[in-house]
């Protein structure tokens, strides 16, 4: 229902309350999201849903999903 | 793209299609919720991958699908009036109402806009003051604080032609619809995770207790989606039932807190009606009379109007998992995405659509 | 008082933008094709004066085409309206296995267009037309109210002549042929979107336009096997193959894998729900031919910098069964239906 794409935040503007505002690559693609509901820093991914980032993707969980399943592959 | 392509990764893919078929003893029905999943499933062919046993069913969860008859007729409604600014996301520019679509009251003059995110519409009203504004504002939890942040951006720019169109759904009370009709068939779901990225999965939980169905929160890519669906197989397999997270890099367990105080803040629960399923109780969101003001509706007030929905199509039976799109007489016949018969073939992730567009 | 004091005190209007006056026919057209356009266009069949252009013919077939530009905006990165306008019917000349020699041009402007924008886009249509060898010798301009059109459109045709023994046609094509796809794709079409505002986002990527005669000739004069060329503009790669696949009666299967996808096109389609397949091209040509002669074809296209990438993306697998299907990286196939309408972008 809802396509959300990760990208990576390369500069951050806070200028405006409440509407913290990041340049966010995607691939080689870059746009303006709204990151007022992430704690989120330069270098982070962030998922970005119609303008918000709507979550941080947890890189350590990421490496873990992806060992849980190089163990699979190994079985 | 990092985070996406090594979740299409063919060596992973193949290890959870193996893991799969060894897990599986018996027939299991899995259903997807989300319709961006129901895309990638018919995207990847990953169904065929799948032993026998493993049927997936899928949700009702593409908002542009279940959106009322009755609302886009609104929007059109809208969309004609001179003084009118029709915004909406490209998904809903051509899903028919009860006689045409956007797309086709923009050719005949309306002012109707395609934006990618409704705080673009935003600065359209600020550009536009001798306009209203109204951006149609569909979607689940994930999209609703989305639109919710727009409306707090024009509050704080005071601007008073700006309004939403409504037509806002959550998950939960429709698992509990589904799960309670006695003709179901779902053992176990795939929750949404980009939902679950906002409401965090506290109400996954009493649904799984309440219906013995494991839960599992799933990602969209393919090496995501199997993963979801394996973890739900050995739950099946073991007889247990509980919420499990297989997209733990983008789904904390709480979800979104910022987004979820906006939506307190702004939205109550209400009885909606879906497109080919009818009403469930407490199943959408609408603004709070504190926010009347950004409500298109209460701008622009009309009169409710009886839509028809066809009697042949069974879509509603597709959206419960009680039935599959090769089960309907009409299927790539009478029904297409140029001229569809009901919600599932309207949006290029309603089931019917994604089967017909990719078999 | 002496004679030259009664001047009209109208005065000659010496405007920096495009005026209903400039359509009338009268001087300012005349100073608007003799300032702008003769200056830029200049060969001597151009400056026969005529109503239209007289040229000697040879023996032999001969390709007409034409199409129609609207693009907005008009001017984007790596390109304008009016490079697009001759490559365009350049390649589609060039598709039909033409050496294109003569195109002409007309031009619907809106009142208001700045000279200056009128003045680039012209010279860059020279530009386009040397590069590609081919002169404009006929032209028309009619200007239209405010919001009558959008800015300018263009239309060109153009005439080629086939060398003896090319035959370019659908029904040529046969199982055991494989499909060239001469770049990467998606590449107009993403940077046509990112340069509207109204979707808000930037790439580093250019629009592919350019000729391809220069390439395709050189294919043809030493392939003659090529059974079928054509550029994916809109609709793209999908669109283009359906209508191949319809027209021989063929099944193609191409390879996901394969595909030359840029990174920022993959980018764009991910953030707006767009399936790179159905990406308008403009630079962009596919070439089916037996898979004997491919990695010749391969070589001569990559000896040309609009072919450098080169690359096969699929086969044609089958008679009779006019079907295009995409095997997927994991080895199952999908079909690769035509679209219904336009691709819009999504958000669920």
């Amino acid at each position: 229902m809802c396509l959300a794409v990760p990208g990576k935040i390369i500069s951050i503007d806070r200028s405006v309350p409440d509407l913290a505002m990041a340049k966010v690559d995607f691939s080689g693609v870059t746009k303006d999201i709204c990151i007022q509901w992430v704690d989120a820093a330069e270098g982070d991914y962030i998922l970005a849903h119609a303008g918000m980032a709507i979550s941080v993707v947890n890189a350590r969980e990421a490496e873990e999903t992806l060992e849980d399943l190089r163990k699979l592959e190994r079985i | 793209m990092k985070y996406v392509d090594e979740y299409r990764n063919n060596e992973q893919v193949q290890a959870l299609v193996r893991a799969i078929r060894k897990a599986t003893t018996q027939t299991w029905h899995i259903m997807e919720i989300c319709g961006g999943q129901t895309h990638a499933i018919a995207r990847y062919r990953l169904e065929e991958m799948l032993p026998e046993q493993v049927r997936l069913l899928h949700g009702p969860g593409c908002p542009v699908c279940v959106t009322p008859v009755t609302l886009i007729d609104q929007a059109l409604e809208l969309a004609k009036r001179p003084d009118v600014i029709l915004a909406s996301f490209g998904d809903m520019m051509r899903v028919p109402g009860t006689r045409e679509d956007l797309l086709q009251v923009k050719a005949h003059g309306a002012d109707v806009r395609m934006l990618y995110s409704p705080l673009d519409a935003v600065r359209l009203a600020e550009t536009n003051p001798g306009k209203e504004v109204v951006f149609f504002a569909i979607g689940f939890e994930t999209t609703a604080p989305v639109h919710m942040m727009a409306l707090k951006e024009a509050q704080r720019k005071k601007l008073s032609n700006f309004s939403l169109l409504t037509s806002l759904f959550t998950v939960p009370p429709a698992i509990d619809a589904i799960l309670s009709d006695p003709e179901s068939k779902v053992d176990g779901f795939l929750t949404a995770g980009h939902v679950c990225a906002i409401t965090g999965n506290s109400a996954y939980h009493q649904l799984a207790e309440k219906y013995k169905t494991p839960m599992v929160v799933t990602g969209f890519e393919p090496v995501d989606l199997l993963l979801g669906i394996y973890r739900c197989l050995l739950q099946l397999e073991n007889g247990s039932y509980f919420v499990e997270n297989a997209y733990r890099r983008a789904v904390p367990e709480e979800g979104n807190p910022a987004a979820r105080a906006l939506m307190d803040e702004t939205l109550e629960p209400c009885d909606q009606e879906w497109r080919g399923i009818g009403i469930i109780p407490g199943s959408g969101l609408q603004l709070k009379k504190t926010y009347a003001i950004y409500s298109s509706r209460e701008k622009f007030p009309f009169l409710p109007r009886e839509t028809e929905i066809s009697s042949e199509c069974i879509a509603g039976n597709i959206m419960r998992g009680v039935s599959q799109p090769s089960d309907c007489p009409f299927f790539g016949k009478a029904c297409s995405p140029e001229r569809p018969m009901g919600a599932p073939m309207v949006s290029s992730e309603g089931v019917c659509a994604a089967y017909y567009k990719y078999s | 008082m002496k004679n030259e004091d009664f001047n009209c005190p109208v005065p000659f209007n010496d405007s920096d933008c495009v005026l209903m006056a400039h359509g009338g026919g009268g001087r300012m057209t005349h100073r608007l094709i003799s300032d702008i356009f003769y200056p830029a266009f200049r060969n001597p069949l151009l400056e026969q004066d005529h109503d239209g252009c007289v040229f000697p013919v040879q023996e032999g077939r001969m390709a007409y085409s034409t199409d129609s530009f609207v693009v907005d905006p008009i001017f984007f990165p790596g390109g304008d309206i009016g490079d697009l306008a001759v490559n365009g019917t350049v390649n589609d000349l060039a598709c039909c296995g033409a050496r294109p020699l003569y195109l002409t041009a007309g031009f619907i402007l809106e009142e208001g267009l700045p000279l200056s924008d009128l003045q680039r886009i012209v010279r860059s249509m020279r530009k386009a037309a040397d590069k590609a060898g081919v002169q404009i010798v006929a032209g028309d301009t009619k200007v239209v109210e405010r919001g009558k059109c959008d800015k300018l459109f263009i239309n060109t045709s153009g005439i080629g002549v086939v060398p003896e023994g090319i035959r370019i046609a659908p029904d040529r094509v046969r199982p055991g042929d494989v499909v060239i796809c001469s770049g990467p794709i998606g590449a107009h079409g993403i940077t046509i979107l990112s340069a509207r505002e109204s979707l808000g986002f930037e790439t580093n990527l250019k629009s592919d336009t350019v000729s391809l005669n220069n390439m395709l000739s050189q294919l043809l004069k030493n392939i003659e096997e090529v059974h079928v060329l054509r550029d994916p503009t809109r609709g793209g790669v999908s669109g283009t193959l359906n209508e191949i696949a319809k027209a021989a009666r063929v099944e193609i299967v191409l390879d996901e894998a394969s595909l030359p996808i840029p990174d920022a096109v993959k980018g764009a389609s991910e953030i707006l729900g767009l399936d790179p397949l159905y990406i308008a091209n403009e630079g962009l040509v596919l070439v089916i031919l037996p898979e004997t002669r491919s990695q010749e074809a391969l070589a001569v296209m990559k000896s040309f910098p609009e072919g450098k990438n080169a690359t096969i993306i699929g086969r044609i697998t089958g008679e009779d069964n006019a079907i295009v299907k995409m095997k997927t990286p994991y080895g199952n196939y999908r079909i690769v239906d035509m679209l219904s309408g336009e691709q819009l972008p999504r958000i669920c």
